[in-house]
């Protein structure tokens, strides 16, 4: 290496641009496992996720603000309010009120921390208002030490000041996806104590791709929980080149928290827009038509609503409430049937709705029984007139059975019912049963649907159950999600690479710095005498200066001599001096340089670990993908493996089944039996009774024979 | 010294404490994130609680990752050592062992110990792994554990001082443990070939259901919800078969039967734990007293009848014999009288072992774990009847097979006995292999 390429600013050590998902991900678990061990998990998640926006929105102002000045090169213009989505007083600035990453400690005392970020929480809100009306306030209180102990709350915040979250650290995707990472991590250690049915990302994907909202139409989730579904809809239109600007989100949440965390997870999706009520849909439902009152109609509604809910209203939600939508009144201990109904009321004349339900609504309730059929007389169930009205009514168009444990806290199995109601012509009267519970990926406590157990469901769906057609379609699926899935093994290795290498890049560099200022200490640039050398050539002027004096002393005559040595002797006290300073700075060089190597490689291991993590985990999406397409073609070319998985049901035999949907009246759910030939059974059956014989032959033979040879016998054994 | 023994030591035999003879080796621990189902490079399989069955089974193994060479090496499950179970819940458990034949690449759970004679010379393995298996000394393991917690944990201190009596001589000892072997594997051949037959009956029962009598039918049909029967068999629901909705009927409701309605005497209750394959295996003792019987007379079952589970276990069905008739049904269970037209031991046979018929009946039944067959859809059951001719054919041939289960099943006990027996006089000394000598 040429020494004049020594560069001899600081070496970069740390990952400085972004951080990747998964670490991002890693961190915010680590907050939430800060709070583990507290009874009531599900009140923490308030605190949690309100102080973590709370960060982000002082990071991301400092940031905006920043830049502004560089380019208005004015700072009371950068401050502006109207220059900004969102505000940050600057005496409630997360540095002022909780300190900045570099410094020591928590910029407030433990004594009054809890009244300081109260009081930013109410500035925030207020600065902003009404985007964060109730945001950052409501069931907040972070004086309220039973509910959030001091100790824990001064750890949580020491956490999140340890990093930067300004969009340069952090992407507005990824934030969002991390941030419904912490919802899921949450969801899945509280179970049903966090107080809402999270929808796993996988399930609210597949019901999107199937009720494929557009631009310009309107959604709702009744039960719209921390906003998931509601988010897959806007995705779904971005992923599909549309303006999900142009989605018009309805959602209701009656868990406080819940819907606070809802309007924070849409808005740091970028989604500003979304008509988020927070009540008791059932009881009080919330998006209302203006003139006659009745529930407001959508083109979709998407829910994931508790599951036999038994405290669900029935008091209140009758067909004598003013939203004209519950004929039957379902049982008063389950609303499965109720929330039914609300959503096929809030439906427009052509509007779908996609809901998880559990499987009880295929098959609770029985028809009308009399004495002479059933030994005793009695009315038909609620339930069961309820489903025979949907049924009848032609409302649904595909059912979906799902594998068991796929949603948190809640080990009942799910199903999908697809609501329709105006089905295309060739769908009338006819339901699409499709049994998915045989594919999915076993895991603890949850199980998972992978991408491939998806394409499994979705290709039939397409194809609505058409034999001829669904071949034709797989081949384009199998290639749509690879390209997915390598699209996504290219983000996250950019993500990477983003991350790592502009720091493990130096590596190459101080390595070749390290092996020259290695060699090159001052003996070894006294022989070499490189006169570019960073630390000893510039000492080459004093050096020659020294030698010269010599020389010149040596041509002196005597008595002139003594003057000069005292300038030599000067010189040489000067040139002591620089070659100890010099010398200092080449030896904390090269050990800064050795330093940094170390840390560098072991940031490249890092990095090639986490590269081949993703590159596992897409090949081993791939390989699923190709061989679910290679069994779906399987299983589409032969009729009777194909009732296995899915069936088209007319309503003349839904009818016959006494309008029962349970799905193996439909699909052959069963395991085949395993087939016996008769041959094989009887040889075996002879063989066995040939070493039964052959065995008591040599029991009685020990038996009656050992007395009387005991000494041959005690041979052969052992 | 503890007594174990009922009679005196016999000649050419010593009697030492078990700790003088035996040598112990611990189980490891691990965590739950080393655990995984499935071998890969670098895991180790590991023996459990469960594995530790009469034999080893290993039916159920865990793999797990990362285990320490030093970890293999101390809880290897080496040949010549007796595991057994040394911490359960159910103290019952504790002290019930196996013995490894075979050097294994394999380690041991902490829960388990392992056991093993000090010196072999004196001592044989084998023999120490009979003797566990005795049953006043299996108490002596499990009753003296100590229970803290949920858990209990074997006592050495309790059980050290055991006296194990063997002979002197190794031979004696060789012998001694190939009678009791010889007898296991009695044992299991016989088991085997039970299992043989009950393969053979089910394949029989496949064959039959569905291609009728061997060779005898050349032309099929293929019906819906069945599948391929002979062209010749009646197809119908089972209530057209059967004679009509009031063949197929549930048991009194509760107004009818009221706690007074019970008593010592009287007509046997049918409850559905009382229902086993394909006949009764009463569980439960309980007598409708005769008037209210005479009042519930449409509730009887007669011989021939069929009784049926319709709520739990769904499906499950017994046939009423001669000598069982009269009994009287309970609200829980369903009765099929069949018509005249059916052999009733054949109809059982078909709820059995027809694929066609199980999955019916699940596939209707409504719910799911809380499965309940209402009358309703027991009616409405489609099933592929033969003339009654080749119906008794069939069932004939089941029933001879079945009764070749009950007499190896007889044979197993027999066995089972046998092996208990030789334990009991050949490992106390009190029948001498060899010189015949009683202590």
């Amino acid at each position: 290496m040429h020494p004049q390429t020594i560069n001899l600013q600081p070496i970069n050590t740390q990952p400085t641009r972004r951080l990747t998902q998964k670490e991002l991900d890693g961190f915010l678990e680590t907050a939430a496992d800060i709070l583990r061990g507290n009874a009531d998990h599900s009140e923490f998640r308030g605190y949690v996720f309100a102080l973590l926006f709370y960060k982000r929105l002082s990071d991301v102002y400092s940031e905006e603000v920043a830049k502004l000045v560089v380019k208005l090169g004015d700072e009371t213009l950068a401050t502006d309010p109207r220059m900004h989505d969102f505000v940050v007083p600057e005496d409630v600035h997360w540095d002022r009120v909780v300190g900045s990453k570099d410094a020591k400690n928590v910029a407030t005392t433990a004594r009054d921390i809890g009244t300081k970020l109260n009081e930013a929480m109410i500035r925030i809100e207020r600065a902003n208002q009404p985007k964060l009306d109730g945001l950052l306030t409501s069931k907040i209180d972070f004086n309220a030490q039973d509910a959030l102990p001091r100790e824990k709350l001064m750890s949580l915040l020491n956490h999140f000041r340890s990093q930067t979250f300004d969009l340069a650290s952090v992407s507005e995707d990824l934030f969002g996806d991390a941030y419904e990472y912490l919802i899921r991590s949450f969801a899945s250690k509280a179970g049903k104590s966090s107080g809402e049915y999270y929808t796993p990302p996988e399930v609210a994907y597949l019901m999107a791709q199937v009720i494929e909202p557009r631009e310009g139409q309107s959604v709702c989730d009744w039960a719209c929980g921390s906003g998931g579904l509601l988010l897959q809809c806007v995705r779904y239109l971005s992923e599909h080149g549309s303006n999900p600007k142009r989605l018009f989100l309805h959602g209701q949440e009656s868990n406080t928290t819940t819907f606070n965390i809802a309007r924070l997870n849409l808005l740091l999706h970028g989604v500003g827009h979304a008509n988020l009520r927070r009540q008791d849909s059932l009881r009080y439902p919330q998006h209302l038509d203006e003139q006659t009152g009745e529930l407001k109609r959508f083109d979709r509604v998407v829910m994931n609503p508790p599951f036999s809910l038994e405290d669900w209203g029935a008091e209140k939600v009758t067909p004598k409430d003013p939203y004209k939508r519950i004929s039957i009144t379902p049982p008063a201990s389950n609303g499965d049937y109720a929330w039914m109904q609300h959503i096929a009321a809030s439906l427009k004349h052509d509007g779908k709705a996609m809901v998880v339900m559990s499987q009880g609504i295929l098959f609770r309730g029985q028809p009308e029984q009399t004495e002479e059929e059933d030994g005793q007389n009695r009315k038909a169930d609620d339930e069961y007139l309820i489903r025979r009205k949907f049924v009848e009514d032609d409302l649904i168009e595909m059912v979906v059975v799902l594998p068991s444990k796929l949603f948190y806290g809640n080990s009942v199995p799910g199903c999908l019912v697809l609501l329709n109601k105006a089905k295309p012509a060739e769908r009338s009267g006819k339901v699409l049963m499709v049994y998915a519970s045989r594919h999915f990926e076993s895991a603890n406590p949850q199980n998972l649907l992978r991408t491939a157990d998806l394409m499994r469901i979705l290709l039939p769906w397409r194809g609505y159950g058409d034999l001829e057609q669904l071949p034709t379609l797989i081949d384009q699926h199998e290639a749509d999600y690879i390209a997915k899935t390598e699209k996504e093994r290219k983000r996250q290795l950019t993500d990477i690479a983003d991350a790592y290498d502009p720091v493990i890049g130096q590596l190459e560099h101080v390595r070749a710095e390290l092996a020259y200022l290695g060699t090159e200490d001052y003996k070894g640039w006294e022989a070499s005498g490189d006169p570019e050398h960073h630390f000893f050539a510039p000492l080459s002027t004093l050096i020659k200066a020294v030698e010269a004096k010599k020389e010149e002393v040596e041509d002196l005559p005597e008595d002139e001599k003594k003057a000069v040595k005292e300038e030599l002797k000067g010189l040489k006290q000067e040139l002591q001096e620089a070659l100890k300073v010099t010398k200092k700075a080449h030896k904390d060089r090269v050990k800064l340089l050795k330093d940094a190597v170390k840390k560098l490689e072991k940031l490249e291991l890092k990095r090639d670990f986490l590269t081949s993590e993703v590159n596992a985990q897409a090949d081993r999406e791939v390989s699923e993908l190709r061989e679910a397409a290679a069994d779906l073609r399987c299983i589409v070319a032969d009729s009777e493996e194909a009732a296995r998985y899915f069936a088209v049901v007319d309503k003349a035999e839904v009818e016959e089944n006494e309008y029962n949907l349970n799905m193996p009246r439909y699909v052959d759910t069963f395991e085949p039996e395993e087939e016996i030939r008769l041959e094989d059974a009887i040889e075996a059956v002879t063989e066995a009774k040939k070493e039964v014989e052959v065995a008591n032959e040599r029991l009685q033979q020990i038996l009656s024979n050992v007395r009387l040879n005991e000494k041959e016998l005690a041979s052969e054994v052992v | 010294m503890i007594a174990l023994y009922e009679y005196l030591l016999p000649s050419g035999w010593q009697e030492k404490q078990l700790k003088e003879v035996s040598i112990l080796k611990r189980g490891i621990s691990w965590s739950k994130e080393q655990e995984t189902d499935v071998p890969g490079e670098g895991t180790t399989p590991v023996i459990r609680i469960p594995n530790i069955q009469e034999k080893l089974d290993m039916t159920n193994q865990l793999h797990l990752r990362g285990v320490s060479e030093e970890a293999i090496e101390q809880s290897a499950v080496t040949k010549g050592w007796t595991l057994f179970v040394a911490s359960n819940g159910n103290l019952d458990r504790i002290g019930d062992s196996v013995y490894v034949a075979e050097n294994s690449e394999m380690v041991f759970a902490s829960f388990l110990q392992a056991i093993t004679s000090k010196s072999p010379d004196e001592l044989l393995p084998e023999y120490l792994s009979l003797w566990l298996k005795l049953h006043s000394v299996h108490q002596w393991f499990s009753r003296t554990a100590q229970q803290t917690t949920g858990l209990g944990n074997f006592a050495w201190s309790a059980v050290k001082r055991l006296p194990i009596r063997f002979p002197k001589d190794l031979n004696e000892q060789r012998i001694v443990v190939k009678a009791v072997n010889r007898a296991d594997e009695a044992l299991d051949a016989t088991k085997k070939e039970i299992e043989a037959i009950e393969r053979l009956k089910r394949s029989l029962m496949q064959q039959l259901f569905t291609k009728g009598i061997p060779g005898r039918h050349q032309r099929f049909k293929q019906v819906k919800s069945i599948g391929n029967v002979p062209e010749c068999w009646d197809v119908g629901e089972l209530m057209k078969h059967a004679g009509g909705p009031s063949s197929v009927r549930t048991g009194p409701f509760g107004a009818q039967l009221m706690p007074d309605a019970f008593g010592n005497e009287g007509i046997r209750m049918v409850n559905i734990t009382d229902i086993a394959e394909g006949k009764l295996d009463f569980d439960t003792e309980v007598y409708v007293k005769p008037d209210i019987a005479r009042r519930l007379e449409d509730y009887l079952l007669l011989e021939g009848d069929l009784i049926f589970s319709r709520v739990a276990s769904v499906g499950r069905v017994a046939l009423i014999e001669a000598e069982q008739a009269p009994l009287m049904m309970s609200s829980n269970c369903v009765r099929i009288r069949p018509g005249r037209e059916f052999n009733s031991r054949f109809l059982v046979y078909l709820f059995l072992g027809a694929e066609s018929v199980r999955r019916q009946v699940l596939g209707l039944a409504t719910g799911g774990s809380r499965a309940i067959a209402t009358p309703r859809v027991l009616r409405r059951l489609k099933i592929a009847k033969p003339q009654k001719g080749e119906q008794d054919e069939i069932s004939d041939m089941i029933l001879a097979v079945e009764k070749a289960v009950t007499s190896l099943e007889n044979e197993l006990t027999v066995n089972q006995r046998l092996k208990q027996s030789l334990l009991q006089n050949l490992l106390t000394g009190r029948v001498r292999v060899g010189s015949g000598v009683t202590a």
